[in-house]
């Protein structure tokens, strides 16, 4: 009976410490990946054109493309000139909720190229700096990783 | 005086119903399925035993006070459900990458606290899993252990020697899922609102979300999600050129989770649906199998039962701030709406 009790007043506890717990901002959204201010495009309100992991780097970085990039990646197409394509890089990070997975960490770099322009500059560090960038043959490749 | 009678009676009339109700017992006899246990090593299953047999195995262990009603019936029906979603006397009867999934999907809930059940470990003080049996688990299951450059990420199985596009242009899948929750063909043009690199599973995911996710990420309004919030977890397996530089192969999957909070009272408000394979085939048998799905994501409900966290809301970009009309400056001859448009929309 005293289990019983015990067990119900307990039950009563889990109930309400589960109702008043405000959850903290980093518990909801993935914080320390977010690119804040400074870029040129709005990135990440982009389509994704594919996605990819270094291991020795310890990094992910996804493929990103405005419209025009976007539409040529899917159809099978070269790019159109002044197409443009975003590579974030991110350092990755335990998933918090699932041992195994790893998320976006703290970013790492974010390069724009606009094809057939001779377009292309990377953003390092925190607040962005601009460099020059050198990845734009390698960029316009990766759409080659999951389109035929 | 009689009413000193009266309370005597009144207790042997307690003490009466409780042997009676003793009689009432549902049978914890172990079920009709093979016993195969996992190839394990002994000091892994020695904290699957220890912690977990008691509810998940063909050997469920009763301490005195378990065994005594009405705090049997509880026990019993925990021992039951325990036993219908997983029971590790059994396991080792199914494929491999099933038991690893288990393996992995044991750590998560013992990692968030979820198991065992927070109830029975008030019963039963000091039957929790300690830090050190997590760290064994975990080390046994290395998700990112194996050494980088083997190439053996994920066999690249592309059908007819090609990797499959995404999206799957106006692909539609064979048949609907079986608890009637839509196919949503739209996802792939939704934004991202994270990635993931699985280990566990060798898949590389892309989840991206609807317009009306996407307003609740801006609006800042987690964590709960509005009626109609969408997602879609898309899967690849995750290729190895044999310099640990992982890209994605051949399509594993789509899932789906919409947001409908009466028509899916039953699973957390939730629609749940996976379409496999490049036919889009779709999973699950019976209306219920669901339930494996909202039992994987429970312990994330404090998080409305959505385990990524979103990429937060981007600032508006440069190229947008008062005088910052980058891209007009530059003359990249872009489609206006790829840039500038307010609200990010390209879709
Ligand atoms: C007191 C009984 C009890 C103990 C002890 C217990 N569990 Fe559970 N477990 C349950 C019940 C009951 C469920 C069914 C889901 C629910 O009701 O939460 C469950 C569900 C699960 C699930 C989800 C399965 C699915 O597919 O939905 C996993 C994984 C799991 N338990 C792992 C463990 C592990 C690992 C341990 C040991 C560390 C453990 N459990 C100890 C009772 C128990
Ligand atoms: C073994 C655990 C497990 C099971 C079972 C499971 N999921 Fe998930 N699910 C996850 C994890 C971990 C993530 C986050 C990372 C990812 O997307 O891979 C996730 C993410 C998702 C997402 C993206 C939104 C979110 O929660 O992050 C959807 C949609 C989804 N799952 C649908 C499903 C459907 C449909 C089923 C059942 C057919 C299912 N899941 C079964 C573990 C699981």
């Amino acid at each position: 009976m005293k289990t019983l009790m015990a067990t119900a007043g307990a039950m009563l506890l889990i109930v309400l410490c589960g109702c008043q717990q405000k959850m903290k901002e980093g518990e909801l959204y993935d914080l320390p990946a977010g690119l804040g201010r400074g870029l040129p495009y709005p990135v990440l309100q982009w389509e994704a054109i594919t996605t990819e992991v270094d291991r020795s780097e310890g990094t992910m970085a996804t493929l990103f493309g405005d419209e025009a990039a976007v539409k040529a990646a899917r159809s099978g197409a070269a790019y159109p000139a002044g197409a443009v394509l975003g590579l974030v890089t991110w350092r990755e990070r335990e998933d918090p909720h699932w041992f195994g997975a790893r998320i976006p960490g703290r970013p790492v770099s974010v390069e724009f190229v606009v094809v057939g322009r001779g377009v292309d500059e990377r953003f390092v560090g925190a607040p962005w700096r601009e460099a020059p960038g050198s990845g734009a043959a390698q960029m316009e490749a990766m759409r080659a990783t999951v389109i035929p | 005086m009689v009413r000193a009678r009266r309370g005597l009676g009144g207790l042997a009339l307690v003490g009466a119903a409780a042997l009676a109700i003793q009689a009432i017992r549902p049978s914890l006899g172990p079920p009709a399925g093979a016993q195969v246990e996992m190839a394990i090593p002994p000091q892994v299953r020695e904290i699957l035993v220890r912690r977990c047999y008691a509810c998940h195995s063909d050997q469920p262990r009763l301490v005195w006070w378990d065994e005594a009603a009405p705090v049997y019936w509880v026990v019993a029906s925990d021992v039951q459900r325990a036993r219908s979603v997983l029971n590790f006397s059994e396991l080792g009867a199914e494929p491999l990458a099933r038991q690893r999934a288990e393996l992995f999907e044991s750590v998560d809930q013992i990692q968030l606290g979820a198991m065992p059940l927070r109830l029975y470990l008030l019963g039963h003080p000091e039957s929790g899993v300690t830090a050190e049996e997590l760290a064994t688990l975990k080390a046994y299951l290395a998700p990112f252990g194996r050494v980088s450059g083997q190439g053996t990420e994920g066999e690249p199985e592309a059908i007819g020697g090609q990797v499959l596009p995404w999206p799957m242009p106006q692909r539609q899948p064979t048949g609907p899922s079986p608890n009637g929750v839509p196919f949503l063909p739209g996802f792939a043009g939704w934004q991202v609102i994270s990635t993931a690199d699985r280990g566990d599973d060798h898949t590389l995911r892309i989840i991206t979300g609807n317009d009306i996710a996407i307003r609740a990420i801006q609006a800042r309004q987690l964590p709960s999600w509005p009626e109609g919030a969408a997602f879609a977890s898309i899967a690849w397996q995750a290729v190895d050129d044999g310099h640990g530089h992982l890209a994605p192969g051949k399509f594993v999957q789509v899932e789906f989770m919409e947001k409908h909070r009466v028509e899916f009272a039953g699973t957390g408000g939730w629609g749940f649906a996976r379409f496999v394979g490049d036919r889009l085939q779709p999973y699950g048998k019976g209306s219920h199998f669901d339930n494996e799905c909202i039992g994987c994501h429970e312990p994330v409900k404090k998080n409305d039962f959505v385990f990524s966290l979103p990429l937060p809301e981007e600032p508006e970009p440069r190229g947008l701030e008062p005088g910052g009309q980058r891209a007009e400056a530059q003359g990249t001859g872009m489609p206006e709406s790829g840039v500038l448009r307010p609200g990010g929309a390209v879709r």
